[in-house]
């Protein structure tokens, strides 16, 4: 960007340079020019701070909305985007096909000597294509069942509205997924021959888009085919049968979260039954342990589903048992700080992924995952995975940064302040992964849901929480007694001083959870800051604070991370 | 941040070798990277979605299919510089097909949108704090919602860490057009301070 003569024009750069100027983005002898004009201009310099106000404004308005919790995690996602490859990779023998046709030149006589065998590799394509979509059928309703549980796991409920057609008959009905569907009344217009028919497709008046009454039905067809197209709608599954009544039937997932959005039944010189869902939404529902007993309101399907059948008799106090079990397994190796793990439960697996340091950490949680009843690994197989929570590559200092000055200084040498760093980076890592993990274990058994578990499962939890929250004090106490020396110096030389009036206005103790979701929060901004005072300057950019407002923040934090770490109530006694 | 597989995406060979007997490796951990790139961008990019006027479950069914997209894209062997400049300029431009197939315009005072946006954020339980940023926030709420559309979606895109030149480009307008909106936008924010 370049306006030339603007000058000439008005003496001052216009608005648009100067916010080109701010971002960096003007380019051949422009900043020069702006630039010097800037550090030279009054009037300029109050606009350029005004730009910088309204956009930190406008990014802290963005940062005050709160998302929502994922519908359905990574795992499902990378799920779906398999079974998407799954469907659009082409066949190993369509892909040898197109590449004889590329023609390159060695090439080409494998091309003119293959064409009488290519006729014979489509009937071998369309031979080995039918079982090929059985199989992503089968996976698809597989990926239906497991978003369902994902769900449930996550404590959600999808409500859907969904209207039942056949000729000029029309029902509709509310479906809650997640927590039992109130009894409906009984509705008059459904005559016994329509009864039999839903009966005979396997649906469910109460819950007619179940991807399980599906495969249930789809499994009880000896002979049936398979095709799967996508649509705009979604992914939809037909199964043809050779029955008396039925003759094919389909059922159409949404293309996100495999959610059953429709589903039909071509019957046999009749009008066909059509079921489509009219609006849905996902609601909050209560705490897990309750909702497990009432999850589906419909037998589950007994094959083509990946996970054994419900109703196998696991109860949800077993289940928690098992994940307590899981949980102190990994906190007995220390995995669940370093390997990062993630678990959720649905109605009767507890399910886990992590992120193992080492092979020998991966065998070792491997091996306790298996010795405990009801308790799987999430995915196919192990395999490295970036750490969420590992630091991020160490990188030298600025030596014109107030941090790296006063380490320079202190320390003695560009080297020694390097090290310090990079020794705090390490520190800071470790304490942040502690503290996530006990915010992670706060949330699943925050203060009201602890009240409803038994004393001994209660003390369980506790002695985790206790183990883990020392460990934290311990390690952040370390991490702090590092920091704040060079911190303090640098905050006397500005003359800043740590205030200890915001303290002052807390409770005299909070619980663990919110100890723990208010530390790890805390850790980050510290690490933040020291990253920001050990970097380059940001002056320039938009949202760049000063170096006093980011050591006041810093001081802050402190204060108020050493005051959660030491002001627990009640600390680790029964709920 | 996720990481890119070991070479993945630079190198001519490894797209070579998705059609060959690697693919299920190769498609594993291409679902791997995508899946880390969901788990690390997913937050921000909902909550640009709830800004730019998809409710929730629409916003979660576009990240689906952006991130579908770009497993496509880079299964296909194309290059992807910046993961997230490409999902927001997909999902920029799926929320715009959205937007017409349902013929709705973006409001930013309807009433679930004003569900979602929350207290604005202070550090500790400090009553009075809490109001005068809720105040604050409101202010800067009510003139946000004055501004054009065009306006509000640059700011938006500014703020997930677009560049100028790349929102321009976005928009098929030029860079002055852009900059010139936005710094009018940034000054009309930056003002609230002096006249309260």
């Amino acid at each position: 960007m370049n306006r030339k003569h603007w000058q000439d024009r008005e003496g001052h750069p216009p608005v648009d340079l100067l916010l080109l100027h701010l971002e960096g983005e003007l380019d051949g002898n422009a900043p020069d020019a702006v630039g010097v004009h800037v550090s030279q201009c009054a009037s300029c310099q109050a606009s350029c701070d005004q730009l910088e106000r309204g956009i930190s404004r406008f990014t802290a308005f963005c940062d005050s909305v709160v998302t929502p919790a994922p519908v359905s995690g990574a795992m499902a996602l990378r799920e779906r985007l398999l079974a998407a490859q799954v469907k659009s990779a082409p066949h190993p023998v369509i892909a040898r096909i197109r590449d004889l046709f590329r023609f390159d030149p060695p090439r080409r006589f494998a091309f003119a000597s293959g064409c009488a065998s290519v006729c014979l590799l489509v009937w071998l394509v369309v031979f080995l294509g039918s079982p090929r979509q059985s199989v992503y059928a089968s996976q698809l309703l597989s990926d239906a069942r497991s978003a369902s549980d994902s769900l449930l796991a996550q404590s959600k409920v999808l409500n859907q509205k969904v209207r039942l057609r056949r000729g000029s008959l029309v029902i509709e009905r509310s479906v809650h997924h997640g927590r039992q569907t109130p009894l409906q009344a009984q509705d008059s217009s459904v005559d016994d021959h329509l009864q039999t028919e839903l009966d005979q497709a396997h649906i469910n008046l109460d819950d007619p888009l179940n991807a399980n009454d599906f495969a249930a039905w789809r499994a009880g067809e000896r002979e049936h085919t398979d095709t799967v197209k996508e649509t705009a709608q979604g992914v939809t599954i037909t199964t043809r049968v050779s029955g008396d009544a039925i003759t094919e039937g389909s059922l159409t997932l949404s293309r996100s979260g495999w959610r059953p959005i429709a589903r039909s039944v071509a019957l046999r010189g009749e009008a066909p039954i059509e079921i489509s869902e009219v609006s849905y939404d996902i609601s909050d529902s209560a705490p897990v342990i309750s909702e497990y007993s009432t999850a589906s309101s419909s037998p589950r399907a007994t094959t083509d589903l990946g996970t054994p059948a419900a109703g196998a008799g696991v109860s949800t106090s077993e289940l928690e048992v098992a994940e307590l079990d899981l949980r102190e397994a990994f906190h007995s190796m220390g995995a669940d700080v370093s390997a990062a793990p993630r678990i959720w439960r649905s109605e009767q697996t507890v399910f886990f992924r992590a992120f193992p340091e080492n092979p020998k950490q991966m065998h070792a949680i491997e091996d306790a995952a298996n010795r405990i009843a009801h308790v799987k690994e999430a995915g196919t197989q192990f395999e490295r995975m970036p750490n969420p929570e590992q630091p991020s590559p160490s990188a030298s200092h600025s030596a014109a940064s107030p941090l790296g000055n006063a380490l320079e200084r202190k320390l003695g040498s560009a080297q020694a302040a390097d090290d310090f760093l990079d020794s705090l980076r390490n520190r800071s890592a470790h304490v942040i992964a502690e503290a996530a993990a006990l915010d992670q274990l706060g949330k699943r058994y925050p203060v009201d849901a602890m009240k409803t578990f038994p004393p001994d499962l209660q003390a369980r939890v506790n002695t985790l929480a206790s183990s883990l929250f020392s460990s934290l004090q311990r390690d952040s106490a370390v991490y702090l007694q590092a920091l704040s020396p060079v911190l303090d110096e640098i905050a006397k030389e500005r003359d800043i001083t740590a205030s200890n009036e915001d303290t002052g206005n807390l409770p005299g103790c909070l619980h663990w959870q919110e100890n723990a979701a208010l530390a790890a929060p805390q850790l980050r901004n510290i690490a933040k800051d020291v990253s920001l005072l050990s970097g380059p300057s940001q002056t320039g950019k938009p949202e760049a604070l000063t170096t006093d407002q980011i050591l006041a923040d810093s001081l802050r934090t402190r204060s108020f991370l050493e005051w959660h770490l030491t002001s627990t109530c009640q600390l680790f006694s029964a709920n | 941040m996720a990481r890119a597989p070991q070479g993945w995406n630079n190198h001519p060979g490894v797209v070579l070798s998705l059609t060959g007997s690697d693919q299920p490796m190769m498609d594993e951990h291409l679902a791997a990277y995508v899946s880390g790139l969901y788990e690390e961008h997913h937050g921000s990019l909902l909550r640009h979605l709830i800004l730019s006027g998809s409710s929730a479950p629409e916003a979660e069914d576009l990240i689906q299919e952006g991130f579908l997209r770009l497993f496509r894209h880079l299964g296909s062997g194309q290059k992807v510089d910046n993961p997230r400049s490409w999902l927001l300029r997909v999902l920029h431009n799926l929320r715009i097909d959205e937007f017409r197939k349902h013929k709705r315009e973006f409001a930013l005072d309807r009433p679930e949108f004003e569900c979602m946006v929350a207290q604005m954020r202070t550090k500790g339980p400090d009553a009075e704090a809490q109001v005068i940023a809720q105040e604050q926030q409101a202010r800067v709420q009510k003139a946000i919602g004055k501004l054009a559309p065009r306006q509000y979606q640059y700011l938006l895109l500014r703020a997930e860490g677009l560049k100028l030149r790349e929102i321009a480009e976005m928009f098929r307008v030029t860079v002055q057009t852009v900059s010139e909106s936005c710094a009018k936008a940034m000054l009309e924010l930056g003002r609230l301070g002096d006249e309260s």
